[in-house]
């Protein structure tokens, strides 16, 4: 068989060459972290969500009090199950405190966690209270939710990959306190208006 | 007579993978420089870009296995970069190239493969079709996990369903198409299905001889095509909230080409036949899973000795086989994950399609780990396994992994 002179080059060359120009690509393409909006009121997103109850709900639903905002995926058993902990635990501390507050949890997987699998996940994690609200969106509003969060997410197959951030909401809809992942144990609720 | 010594040890002969390295670097390449391309135009057109993202993975193993595909001691495991654009409203793209190294017994040589390249279109809510590449869908474990280590709830994957290329005694891969979706069922549940129609695998050696499964990326050797599919349902609601249930089945014919003179030549034919079960139940923090599998092969040819000289098969070349494997994991304060495995294979030993696989002995084994998400993008993992291959010839051996793994 004939063979190129280009085929005598060693074979990991051309993988390496390669390397070099997806690597040098990436520092170009790569976006910077997320950072949450923190000049915009989450209330000015005018987009339609579902609650797991089937109803249709706005994010200006919750104006007038404290909110806890987070997003997570129904079948994410890595980060979001860490949400979830770390939520169930800042509302306990609220609840000692004799503080109100709403936990609104906004899907980022929209192809999947529509009303009857966000139902059914609150059933098996036991999250029944009602101050808790698992929401879904279209994709843009899922994406323009995320962005004024600030958390950035893309899709890994049928998996989301996404950061960890739980973020306080003041009564106007602006972003009072954020949870990332450094300061996850921080007592968000030290910023929420006392009872 | 040969000596069975591991799951890994066998007896096919010494003989090199035919000179293909190098179109595998080149696609590889291609691929690469098609996404360092793609990602520096998103640059230009858009801010945010199509970023590449991947798993990286690495560790130590303690193993006293004879004849290991690893041997004690600190190990790398693999790099996975991927790109999964969506490219408009319906169609959408997954590119996954991983960089991995090959077995103690071959060299550890660095191996470059395109384990994903595959192209959807999202026809409507319940139905997307897919060309190219992809994880066949039988069973649950091999769509819910890929190769990125992170992402995987333990190090090691069931054993019988591994990679082509670590052991693995099915197609974990179809070049083909793909037919997926699910139907919600009112507020009970939904219906989920996969069909899947792509080229018939072949078994080829790898470097030291052993012979792996290889899914026939740019053509199919003998014209026999693979189909197959997987019907489910998942309960949203009652008593089995949580579980998804289903069935599978695949059907194909595979050759074997393990004479080193002459390697245009099958060695074995086996009409590939499985049907199978799985379950998978996330309660809360528990989660349990089961799958079951069922060999019903048919011996179309069959060769023995050095020289493969063809032998008749046993009355109508008829040969049943069994695998199976039970997983059970509880999540600690979200973040802490100790599992449980145990998995037990049932190969009938005169069928030449597991004879001429490596990792085609059967084996019963014990696995027991704790992941610990160190962060949202990392995470450790500790286990230990005891496996017993002492049926078909093989030993009793115990293993222990340490695996640290992040993704980007």
């Amino acid at each position: 068989m004939k063979e190129f002179p280009l085929l005598r080059l060693p074979r990991h060359f051309f993988v390496t060459i390669a390397c070099v120009v997806m690597v040098g690509s990436l520092v170009v393409a790569r976006a910077s972290p997320g950072e949450p909006d923190a000049g915009a009121s989450l209330y000015a997103l005018k987009d339609v969500f579902q609650q797991d109850d089937g109803a249709a709900v706005r994010l200006d639903h919750w104006a007038g009090r404290p909110v806890l905002m987070a997003m997570a995926y129904s079948s994410c058993r890595e980060t979001c199950s860490y949400t979830m902990h770390r939520l169930e635990e800042l509302e306990k501390a609220a609840t000692s405190r004799g503080q109100p507050i709403e936990i609104v949890i906004v899907s980022y997987d929209p192809r999947v966690d529509d009303a009857t699998v966000w139902s059914s996940y609150r059933r098996r994690h036991r999250l029944n209270d009602s101050h808790w609200h698992f929401l879904v969106g279209s994709d843009q509003a899922t994406r323009a939710f995320a962005s004024m969060l600030g958390l950035r997410f893309w899709n890994y197959d049928e998996h989301v990959m996404h950061e960890f951030g739980i973020t306080l909401v003041d009564s106007t809809g602006h972003i009072s306190r954020v949870l990332h992942w450094t300061n996850r144990n921080e007592n968000l609720l030290a910023a929420a208006n006392p009872p | 007579m040969m000596t069975k010594q591991s799951l890994y040890s066998r007896r096919a002969a010494r003989v090199q993978l035919p000179a293909e390295g190098w179109r595998g670097s080149l696609l590889a390449a291609a691929v690469l420089l098609a996404a360092g391309f793609v990602a520096l135009r998103g640059a230009r057109a858009d801010v945010e870009g199509l970023a590449v993202h991947g798993f990286v993975d690495a560790g130590y193993t303690y193993t006293d296995q004879p004849d290991p595909p690893s041997k004690t001691g600190f190990r790398l495991g693999t790099l996975d970069l991927y790109l999964s654009p969506q490219l408009g409203d319906r169609v959408k793209a997954l590119m996954e190239v991983v960089w991995e190294f090959d077995s103690w017994y071959n060299n550890g040589q660095a191996d470059t493969d395109v384990e994903r390249l595959q192209i959807g279109y999202t026809v409507s809510d319940d139905l997307t079709v897919w060309l190219g590449r992809f994880h066949t869908p039988y069973g649950y474990y091999n769509t819910a996990y890929h190769h990125g280590g992170e992402l995987q709830p333990t190090v090691l994957r069931p054993q019988f369903l591994a990679f082509e290329d670590h052991g693995g005694i099915l197609p974990a891969h179809t070049v083909g198409l793909w037919f997926t979706g699910h139907k919600a069922e009112g507020g009970l549940g939904r219906i989920t299905y996969d069909l899947y129609f792509g080229n018939g695998s072949r078994i080829l050696p790898d470097s030291s001889g052993k012979g792996q499964i290889d899914m026939n990326s740019v053509g199919d050797d003998n014209g026999n095509h693979a189909y197959g599919g997987r019907f489910g349902y998942q309960f949203s609601d009652g008593p089995l909230d949580g579980l998804w249930i289903g069935v599978h089945g695949l059907k194909e014919e595979i050759d074997a080409y393990l004479d080193s003179s002459n390697s245009n030549s099958a060695t074995s034919k086996t009409q590939l036949a499985v049907l199978g079960a799985f379950e998978e139940w996330d309660v809360g923090n528990w989660e349990w899973l089961t799958e079951y599998y069922h060999f019903n092969n048919t011996t179309l040819l069959n060769t023995t000795g050095p020289s493969f000289t063809p032998v008749a098969s046993s009355a109508d070349g008829k040969h049943t086989s069994s695998a199976a494997y039970t997983q059970v994991s509880y999540l600690f304060q979200g973040r802490i994950s100790p599992y449980l495995r145990y998995e037990v294979t049932n190969f009938d030993q005169a069928d030449p399609y597991f004879t001429s696989l490596d990792g085609g002995l059967s084996f019963r084994r014990g696995l027991i780990g704790v992941r610990y998400d160190v962060s949202p993008a990392a995470c450790v993992k500790l286990e230990m396994d005891r496996t017993d291959a002492k049926r078909d010839g093989g030993n009793w051996y115990t293993d222990a992994r340490l695996q640290l793994a992040v993704r980007f």
